[in-house]
């Protein structure tokens, strides 16, 4: 089986530096953006398996990066996880409304994280 | 008011002249003639002659506008404040939970200690950022509350066996709970975590054992849910102080954990949306019982009850 690849989009170096660690560890490639923009990029660029995107980013947020992704004819089969401090069921609807295949709230479970990935980051 | 609003006073008014209640307190919404929005409290009670027959009714109305301007500028701190407080706090248990999966490799005992002691209060930590907001949102009528027609015998089931789970045998957990109660007009989801919350802290100060025990009060009127721990119990002259928040009077038995803070004021809240009671028992030295008492049916039947905010 060849290494699944994951984009995290998070404007939170510190956490992605963690989540890179955890995620390597368990075998995964991991890419990073740390902005919306710079997000929407990568997601064309790198071909990820799956994407874990945070909410509240300055530029573009991450209801629209998942909103402009989801629209996209190709890019909007990868599956999105939202990761976000925002846990109230009413963020979760949003999330979701936006088109959010899956919805963490953060601090992440990094045993959660692993079976959501393991689960939508098949193709 | 809101139709379902009226129909709650209604029934309320119906409770006090019937003598079924000696009081009551509702916060509504009005609008004034210029179309501002007007939130009136209005408290309720009943003079009665010697033979306990109606004579008249005393209401209080007061404008309690400016208070509300004030929870909701307080809602919208915490709910900003406790965002702020997470992220961080994501970042600290991502690490943390690097260092336990062994990301990092082995770890020696003394690591290890300290890995698990930043765990442990970074979900602590995170329980009172939950709480907080949970409680900004009960306080404020702004949590959603969807009241259906509930069994509790299974409800209660489920929320003793995850306390079975968590106390891992340290204390034996027994019911007495018949199956044909009657069903009760509650969100089973805010119900839960009062059982959730009211067990946890039984587990906490409990010796060796915890028993629930649930019955029909007052005919069949309501249901009465008591949670008894066999701990350390409190003093008569603290026991008024158990819902107010961040008072942690008692401390637990050996070395467990604190709890929030939070828990029972939580459970006041949540029992006050379902017009029931909550008020605790106890003897120094014998333990503590938490009563709970649920109307069977309180405001309307179809629907639900939907707050006026």
């Amino acid at each position: 089986m060849s290494k699944k690849r994951i984009l995290i989009i998070d404007d939170e170096p510190d956490l992605v530096e963690v989540l890179r660690d955890g995620l390597e560890a368990q075998g995964y490639i991991v890419t990073t953006a740390g902005d919306g923009e710079a997000g929407l990029a990568a997601a064309r660029t790198d071909s990820p398996n799956a994407i874990l995107l945070d909410i509240a980013m300055p530029k573009i947020d991450g209801y629209e990066v998942c909103r402009l992704l989801k629209a996209d004819p190709v890019l909007g089969k990868i599956p999105i996880i939202m990761i976000s401090a925002k846990a109230q069921a009413e963020d979760i609807r949003q999330g979701k409304a936006a088109g959010a295949d899956e919805y963490l709230p953060k601090p992440l479970q990094m045993r959660g994280l692993l079976k959501t990935l393991a689960a939508f980051a098949t193709a | 008011m809101p139709p379902e609003d009226v129909e709650k006073s209604e029934a309320l008014a119906r409770q006090l002249i019937g003598g079924n209640r000696q009081l009551y307190t509702v916060e509504h919404r009005y609008q004034t003639k210029a179309g501002e929005p007007l939130w009136a409290r209005t408290t309720a009670t009943m003079v009665r002659d010697e033979r306990g027959r109606p004579l008249y009714g005393l209401v209080m109305v007061e404008d309690i506008s400016e208070r509300r301007r004030l929870d909701q500028l307080k809602d919208e701190f915490i709910s900003i404040v406790s965002h702020e407080l997470r992220t961080p706090l994501a970042t600290v248990t991502g690490a943390i939970d690097n260092m336990q999966s062994g990301v990092l490799g082995p770890l020696t005992d003394k690591q290890q200690h300290y890995v698990d002691l930043i765990s442990r209060n970074a979900e602590r930590l995170n329980k009172i950022i939950h709480g907080l907001l949970d409680l900004s949102r009960l306080e404020s009528g702004r949590a959603r509350v969807d009241r259906r027609q509930v069994s509790l015998p299974p409800l209660l089931r489920e929320a003793i066996q995850s306390a079975r789970l968590q106390t891992a045998g340290r204390v034996t957990l027994e019911e007495s709970i018949p199956e044909g109660l009657p069903a009760v007009h509650i969100d089973p989801d805010l119900m839960n975590e009062v059982f959730a919350n009211l067990l946890d802290n039984a587990a906490r100060y409990a010796r060796s054992r915890i028993v629930v025990r649930a019955e029909p009060f007052d005919g069949q009127e309501s249901v009465r849910i008591s949670v008894h721990d066999d701990g350390p119990g409190i003093p008569q002259e603290d026991l008024c102080r158990l819902f107010n928040k961040f008072e942690q009077i008692r401390r637990p038995v050996g070395s467990g954990y604190k709890g929030t803070g939070l828990g029972l004021p939580i459970c006041k809240e949540i029992v006050a949306l379902h017009a029931g009671k909550i008020w605790a028992e106890s003897t120094v030295g014998a333990g503590t019982t938490f009563h709970l008492l649920l109307p069977q049916g309180a405001g309307g039947e179809a629907g639900g009850e939907r707050n006026a905010a």
